[in-house]
């Protein structure tokens, strides 16, 4: 009982969400490092994923990759790119998109080379461009899989943001090793619930995005008729 | 960049944190799989479970995994049990969204076939929805173990973590070498526990080949 009031007596000072390091800011910064490093890796995991599945080259190096990535620690890499690059929060953020790359690029390939090739046969029969056939047929329905990947992406993102805090990194982690180094327990666990709280949210928002397109576009979906 | 004198001088502290990463990895599996089994058990008893049950270990899974364990500290303090039940949690969730998922992908006729021969829930599940989801099963295992390698090492931020404790060690001193080496050694092992697993499919899935 007594850790609960704890925390919520952190949470009731304004102190702790203003300022600059209070809560607001950091979920800022959070919010901030963690967007910039998605749509760093998305620029360069799309192109590179529909390249590969284009020409159908590399397919075991993709997923060799994929299995190296869920392998790698992320509190190795941060700590080894700060250790080797030295500490700057560009190093953190190369960290923190190498760690995204793998799930978004991978998904992608699977998600073009999957699709039926009678499909893609029809579509040149009927007199469709290369890349007519790309943005009509191939990419909506590879669609789902490659937002799955965005999706764990960023849940992988969010977290490792988190745990790049105690390599120095701003953020709503802050809370958490700060916390941990001055036994505070409840500037801990109301890190902690905050951090949660921004990745379900996350996570509800892009579900949500994803029901949206979906229904709007109907992609992932070959229509009765065409196969 | 890599010191080989500290490896060979450190190799018996190197290896008892590998022995501990190992434990904390088994432990963490092996108490997820037996939660995630009674979890399975009671949807095929109550298979209105199924649903919410997917859905809340989808929206557990998202939590960040160093706020996961911090959560859990204030009931079970800085000891390896706070490591192990967080490790469990998530393994938890992925064996049960493969399982379940797994077992939902039987074709529906199977299950009736199966009545009609006579065979009563709980025969029908060990005889022939389990066998045949049995690879959605080890597939689920393999992505657990692998994840759960890794995961290990960030319970190192709240004193455990096994090999993890060499990048804390490397950072406070400046000193690549334990980083390297751990990062090294915690690929590799996650390269075995997917290999364990490998083998295990292709030993009990044998009649699809």
């Amino acid at each position: 009982m007594d850790m609960i009031s704890g925390v919520y007596l952190w949470f009731s000072r304004p102190e702790h969400w203003l300022g600059e390091d209070g809560l607001l800011s950091r979920m800022g910064e959070h919010i901030y490092y963690v967007s910039l490093s998605i749509t760093i890796a998305c620029a360069i995991a799309l192109p590179l994923g529909v390249l590969m599945a284009n020409y159908r080259k590399g397919a075991q190096w993709v997923m060799a990759l994929f299995n190296l990535g869920r392998a790698l620690p992320s509190l190795g890499i941060v700590i080894l790119a700060i250790m080797v690059i030295g500490y700057e929060t560009s190093t953190v953020i190369i960290a923190l998109v190498v760690m995204s790359i793998p799930p978004i690029l991978t998904n992608t390939y699977i998600g073009i080379d999957q699709i039926d090739s009678s499909l893609k046969s029809a579509a040149k029969s009927i007199g469709m461009r290369r890349w007519q056939t790309f943005t009509q047929l191939e990419l909506p329905l590879a669609f789902p899989l490659i937002f799955s990947g965005l999706r764990s992406a960023l849940v992988q993102l969010i977290a490792t943001a988190t745990i790049a805090a105690y390599a120095g990194f701003g953020g709503l982690g802050r809370f958490l090793i700060d916390g941990l180094g001055r036994n505070d327990t409840p500037q801990i666990i109301g890190g902690a619930l905050v951090v949660s709280a921004l990745a379900i949210a996350s996570e509800t928002a892009c579900s949500a995005m994803e029901k949206w397109m979906t229904r709007k576009w109907r992609t992932g979906e070959v229509e009765p008729g065409v196969n | 960049m890599i010191d080989w004198s500290w490896i060979l001088e450190n190799w018996l502290p190197i290896g008892l944190l590998l022995a501990d990463h190992v434990q904390l990895v088994t432990l963490g599996l092996c108490s997820g799989m037996l939660v995630a089994g009674l979890m399975v058990l009671l949807t095929l008893w109550k298979p209105v479970l199924a649903r919410p049950l997917i859905y809340l270990s989808g929206i557990l899974f998202t939590v960040p995994s160093l706020a996961l364990f911090i959560l859990i500290m204030p009931f079970t303090g800085l000891s390896k049990t706070t490591s192990v039940i967080g490790l469990s949690l998530y393994a938890l969730l992925i064996i049960l969204q493969n399982t379940l998922a797994g077992l939902a992908s039987n074709p529906a006729h199977i299950l009736e076939e199966a009545r009609a021969l006579g065979y009563t829930r709980l025969q029908c599940f060990l005889g022939v929805e389990l066998p045949l989801a049995l690879p959605a099963l080890l597939a689920g295992l393999r992505t657990t173990s692998v994840t759960l390698v890794g995961l290990v090492t960030v319970t190192a931020l709240i004193g455990q973590g096994g090999l993890g404790q060499l990048f804390i060690t490397g950072l406070a001193q400046s000193f690549t070498t334990p980083v390297v080496v751990s990062l090294i050694l915690t690929v590799l092992l996650a390269f075995c526990f997917d290999y364990l697993f490998y083998s295990l499919d292709k030993f009990l899935i044998r009649w699809v080949r």
